[in-house]
C-alpha cells in the first residue's frame, strides 16, 4: 500500500499540487487524469522520490523506489547502448541477473540495435519490457499508450491486467479514455493546483461526457472557423 | 545562412558566459590550448601527424552523426544543408590541416583536406553502421558507450603500439599506454540522466564501488592488453609501465567521483580546472579524492536512501 499525506508542490510561486491526498493499494489499478500542465508527471515523480516536496509519502515497501518501475512519457536512451543492453543495464540495477531478454521478447523488437534508433513506439515498448523484467511491485506508467501501434495497446492492456491479479498497484496517466475504462479500478483527477477528485467505474460515462463537454465544444468555440 | 552560425555562436557564447567567462577570451584560450597541445605533440612523437590526422578525423566525425544530421535535413533545404555543412566541417578541420602544413607534413595535410570535405558529404552515414560488438556487454554502460564511441582511436593506439616496437622507441609505447587510459577518462566525464541512478537499488557507498569496480574491469581490458605487450618487449621499463598502470587506474577513479560530485549537471569550469591539474599534477589526486568522494556522496542522496 502507498499513503500519501499532505502532499504539497510547487516551483517557485507556482502551485502544482496543492494538499493531496490518496491511498493505493495492492491489486489495484489507479487512472490519474487531468488537463496537461494538471500535475500528473509530478506528483509521478514525487512518489518515485525524483522530486522533493512538502508532505508524507507512507508504503510497506521501503525503500519504495527500489521496487517501483517507472515508464516516463519519453523514454531515455542512451547512444550506443543497444536494447538487449538497455534490458540488462535495468536489471542489474535491480540486482537481477536473468538473461532471458529474448524469451521475454514479446513485442518483437529487434535487440541487438541501437535503442536510440528505434521508432517512439519501440522504444516506449522497450521501456516498458524492462520495468517489467526488473520484477517490481508497484509500476507507474506516465502515457504508456502514446505512439504504440493497436496490436501492442492491447498486449500492454492485458499485461495491466494480469499485474493487478497477482497484487501489484498500477498508477496509470492517459489521455486515451477508454484505455483507462478497461484497466481502472479508480480514476483521481488532477484539478490545477486545486486538488483532486475520485471517481468510481460506474462514473466513468459520466465523467467522459463531461470532459467532451468542457473542453472540445469551448475550445471549437474559441476557434472562431 | 549566416543566421545558423550565428545561433551558433550564440549557444557557444551563453554555456561559456554561465561558466563565467568572456566568449572571446574564451576562444583566444581555446585556440593558445591547440597551438601548445599541437606543439606538444610534434615535439614528443615521431608520428605525431598520424596522430593528428586521427584528432581531425575524431573531431569532424562528431559533426557527421545521425541524429544532428537529420535535425538539420528537417529544418533546411537541401542546398543549404549541405553549404552548413560543409562550412562546419571546414571551421573545425582547418586548424587541424593548417598545423598539418607549417609542420610541413604536406601529404597528411591533403588527406585531412580530403577527409575534412568528404565527410561534410557523407551525412552521418558512417555511424549509421550496424552494432559495433562490444566486450563489455555483461556490465553496461559506460564501458559500452565508451567503446563504441572510441573504437576508431583504439585501433589507432594498436598501430601506435606496433610503430612503437618496430623503431624500437619505448617513449612512444609508454604515450600510447597513457592516451589509452585518457580517451577512458572521456567515458565517465558526462553524467548520465538521473534515471539511470535512481534505478539502482544500492547505497551511495555501494552505487559508487559498483562504478568503481566496472570502471576498473573495463581500463584492465582496453589498457592492460598494451602494458603487457610493452613489458614482453621492454622488461627493463617494468617499472615504468606498471607506474604508468598505477597512475591510469587512479585516473579512472578520479573521473567516476568526478562525474558523480557534480550530478546531475556537468562539472562547472572550476570543477574541471581541478579535474585537469589533478590529471596533470597527478599526487594532487591524494587530496582530492576523498573530497570528491565526500561531495558525490552528497550529490547521490536525493537519488538514493
Amino acid at each position: 500500500m502507498i499513503s500519501i499525506r499532505n502532499l504539497h508542490k510547487s516551483y517557485g510561486n507556482l502551485q502544482v499540487l496543492n494538499d493531496i491526498n490518496i491511498e493505493f493499494k495492492s491489486g489495484k489499478v489507479y487512472g490519474i487524469v487531468g488537463e496537461n500542465g494538471a500535475g500528473k508527471t509530478t506528483l509521478f515523480k514525487c512518489i518515485a522520490g525524483l522530486e522533493i516536496f512538502k508532505g508524507k509519502i507512507e508504503t510497506s515497501h521501503n525503500p519504495l523506489k527500489d521496487v517501483l518501475g517507472f515508464l516516463p512519457t519519453q523514454p531515455i536512451f542512451m547512444s550506443y547502448l543497444t536494447g538487449k543492453e538497455y534490458l540488462k543495464l535495468s536489471c542489474i540495477a535491480r540486482d537481477n541477473h536473468r538473461n532471458d531478454f529474448v524469451e521475454q521478447n514479446i513485442f518483437n523488437l529487434p535487440l541487438d540495435s541501437y535503442a536510440v534508433h528505434y521508432s517512439t513506439g519501440m522504444q516506449k515498448k522497450l521501456a516498458f519490457m524492462a520495468i517489467l523484467m526488473q520484477q517490481n511491485e508497484v509500476f507507474i506508467l506516465d502515457e504508456p499508450y502514446n505512439g504504440v501501434d493497436i496490436h501492442s495497446n492491447m498486449m500492454m492492456t492485458a499485461i495491466i491486467k494480469k499485474l493487478k491479479s497477482e497484487g501489484k498497484i498500477v498508477l496509470i496517466s492517459s489521455h486515451i479514455f477508454s484505455t483507462l475504462k478497461e484497466t481502472c479500478d479508480e480514476l483521481i483527477v488532477l484539478e490545477k493546483g486545486k486538488g483532486i477528485k475520485h471517481f468510481y467505474p460506474k462514473d466513468y460515462e459520466h465523467v467522459e461526457q463531461e470532459m467532451k463537454n468542457k473542453s472540445i465544444e469551448d475550445v471549437i468555440e474559441r476557434l472562431k472557423i | 545562412m549566416s543566421y545558423y552560425f550565428t545561433l551558433q555562436w550564440r549557444r557557444y557564447s551563453r554555456w561559456i558566459k554561465e561558466q563565467g567567462i568572456n566568449p572571446w577570451l574564451g576562444l583566444f584560450l581555446l585556440g593558445i590550448g591547440f597551438i601548445v597541445c599541437s606543439k606538444l605533440l610534434f615535439y614528443k612523437l615521431e608520428v605525431a601527424s598520424w596522430v593528428y590526422l586521427g584528432c581531425l578525423f575524431y573531431a569532424v566525425g562528431i559533426l557527421s552523426g545521425k541524429e544532428r544530421n537529420d535535425k538539420l535535413k528537417m529544418l533546411s533545404q537541401k542546398g543549404i544543408y549541405r553549404k552548413w555543412r560543409v562550412i562546419e566541417n571546414v571551421i573545425v578541420g582547418s586548424p587541424f590541416v593548417i598545423y598539418l602544413v607549417y609542420e610541413r607534413a604536406i601529404w597528411e595535410a591533403v588527406i585531412g583536406f580530403v577527409l575534412m570535405l568528404g565527410l561534410s558529404q557523407l551525412n552521418g552515414r558512417i555511424w549509421r553502421m550496424r552494432t559495433i560488438p562490444s566486450p563489455f556487454g555483461r556490465i553496461p554502460f559506460e564501458g559500452i558507450v565508451g567503446f563504441r564511441r572510441t573504437i576508431i582511436l583504439f585501433i589507432l593506439y594498436y598501430f601506435l603500439l606496433i610503430k612503437s616496437i618496430q623503431v624500437d622507441n619505448v617513449n612512444l609505447g609508454l604515450v600510447v599506454l597513457v592516451f589509452t587510459f585518457a580517451t577512458q577518462l572521456s567515458f565517465y566525464l558526462k553524467p548520465e540522466h538521473e534515471n539511470f541512478v535512481w534505478i539502482f537499488s544500492l547505497s551511495r557507498n555501494q552505487f559508487i564501488k559498483h562504478k568503481w569496480k566496472h570502471a576498473i574491469l573495463v581500463a584492465t581490458v582496453l589498457s592492460i592488453p598494451f602494458a603487457v605487450i610493452l613489458s614482453c618487449f621492454y622488461p627493463t621499463y617494468l617499472a615504468w609501465i606498471f607506474a604508468v598502470s598505477f597512475i591510469g587506474y587512479a585516473w579512472i577513479i578520479f573521473a567516476v567521483l568526478t562525474k558523480y560530485a557534480s550530478f546531475p549537471k556537468e562539472m562547472n569550469v572550476i570543477q574541471g580546472f581541478i579535474f585537469a591539474f589533478s590529471i596533470i599534477l597527478f599526487p594532487l589526486m591524494i587530496f582530492f579524492i576523498p573530497l570528491f568522494y565526500r561531495r558525490a556522496l552528497r550529490k547521490l542522496e536525493h537519488y538514493m536512501e
